[in-house]
């Protein structure tokens, strides 16, 4: 464990380094910011639908009946842009961009790839890994953002359709509450979760071993690893900053 | 010049190349041969500092490696894939387009494979566009793993007449591992044989069969 950090550790240090190396190939940083964000939206889009429906389906739920129908607005938004927004997009976005990241850095490595690389004279760290850090560190926020306004959204829609609260109710509830550490306090954790998510899936992806059951384990270990961390560092965010 | 000393690699507690030494000098063509898992890639990785090793190597000069596998970037056009180690350097646009351009046909391909994948390409092509990537660079010395393996007679044929005036009319030092014997006979000035980590010169080419027992 202490060995895979102390790894983990110099990844980052050799990756970050090179920092200069974004702005000589800029193009380097787009295509990720294009591969990992825009091409996620869907995703995001999809599973924010349903993260919106099925809050605002459950707070009617459990707040039962005599309480006032804007408190679905107050709960619903509350809940999304404090925990379920950049939790359930981290979890599932995340899913799709570790794999996608440590599968295509493994494959490179077992074809040969980074070590044309290098005799290239381009540093692989500063190739492959950092642009993919960073553009996990600005684009999951954004994608969060994005996921807010489909979740809240659909939320209140799914509200006014399905359980009868009114739309100005919900927008009363969701505006009578809102705390700006409630969006930036989700926020920033999406900041960590996407360094979380893009380094642990490059780390990985660099360390492959040899043939095609080597890139199935990096993928495997990127993916379990984001996940596990988005856990932890969630609960630890929540006793930092929500309490 | 090359010069290997004493050169070790380990993995997992098995030596896989044991207190190797040679020397090559500017312009000379080497063949190493061994058979499959020998160490003969571990040795060409170690020189160009790719692998971990103990021993000394000086290599005075650039080293081009063409990969066994062709190493070719997937997401990448074949003129990105040429231009990379250029655009790394800081030349000028200008100038690496006609590099990019010039490499292509010195291997014998056309300027329109410049706009096509890596995944477009056929088996023989993407070995060619390897050796069109080092060219490009200009180095002192190539390294050549496999470069005939799994290629149909005539592309192999192309590939070791590329190897040789590549060697002759430039005077790039040559070193290529293989398995293909008449790829050794052909361009071969200088043999070896990697047994048992253990790096063997061979005087009489005849000799090569018998180091396979």
């Amino acid at each position: 464990m202490i060995r895979e950090l102390g790894k983990f550790a110099i990844f980052l240090f050799k990756s970050f380094s090179g920092i200069p190396y974004i702005f000589k190939r800029p193009s380097l940083f787009a295509k990720e910011i294009y591969r990992l964000g825009l091409l996620s939206l869907p995703i995001a889009a999809f599973t924010s639908l349903f993260v919106g429906i099925v809050t605002a389906l459950q707070t009617y739920y459990q707040m039962g009946e005599g309480i006032p129908s804007f408190f679905v607005g107050v709960t619903s938004t509350r809940t999304i842009m404090i925990e379920l927004a950049p939790v359930v997009i981290s979890l599932v976005v995340g899913g799709k961009i570790g794999a996608f990241v440590a599968a295509e850095i493994g494959t490179m490595k077992i074809t040969e790839q980074i070590d044309a690389l290098k005799t290239l004279g381009i540093n692989p760290y500063h190739f492959l890994a950092l642009p993919v850090i960073f553009a996990g560190i600005l684009v999951m926020p954004i994608l969060v953002i994005f996921s807010e306004f489909i979740s809240i959204t659909s939320a209140g829609v799914s509200s006014f359709v399905l359980l009868g609260v009114r739309v100005d109710d919900f927008i009363y509830g969701m505006k009578r509450f809102f705390s700006e550490k409630d969006l930036f306090g989700g926020l920033f954790k999406t900041v960590i979760f996407g360094f979380i998510i893009t380094s642990s899936a490059a780390y990985y992806g660099m360390n492959t071993g040899y043939g095609a059951e080597a890139v199935g384990r990096s993928t495997t270990y990127a993916v379990v690893t984001a996940a596990s961390l988005i856990l932890v560092f969630d609960f630890l965010v929540a006793f930092l900053v929500f309490r | 010049m090359i010069r290997v000393n004493r050169l070790s690699v380990t993995f997992n507690d098995k030596k896989v190349l044991d207190n190797v030494s040679f020397f090559v000098q500017d312009g000379e063509r080497v063949a190493i041969l061994g058979k499959s898992g020998s160490g003969k890639t571990v040795l060409l990785k170690s020189i160009t500092g790719l692998i971990p090793f103990d021993g000394e190597v000086k290599v005075e000069g650039s080293i081009g490696f063409v990969f066994q596998l062709s190493a070719l970037f997937d997401s990448f056009t074949v003129y990105k894939n040429l231009s990379l180690g250029l655009e790394e350097q800081g030349l000028a646009g200008e100038e690496i387009k006609n590099r990019v351009l010039s490499a292509l046909q010195d291997v014998g391909l056309e300027e329109n494979v410049a706009r096509m994948f890596p995944e477009q390409l056929s088996g023989g092509m993407k070995k060619l566009v390897v050796i069109a990537r080092v060219i490009a660079l200009n180095p002192d010395h190539i390294f050549y793993d496999e470069p005939t393996t799994g290629l149909d007679p005539k592309i192999a044929q192309k590939i070791e007449d590329l190897i040789e005036k590549l060697n002759t009319e430039r005077k790039i030092t040559s070193i290529i591992v293989t398995h293909d014997l008449s790829l050794v006979r052909k361009l071969g000035k200088k043999i070896f044989f990697l047994k048992y980590g253990k790096l063997i010169p061979v005087e009489d080419k005849k000799r090569v069969w018998e180091l396979y027992d």
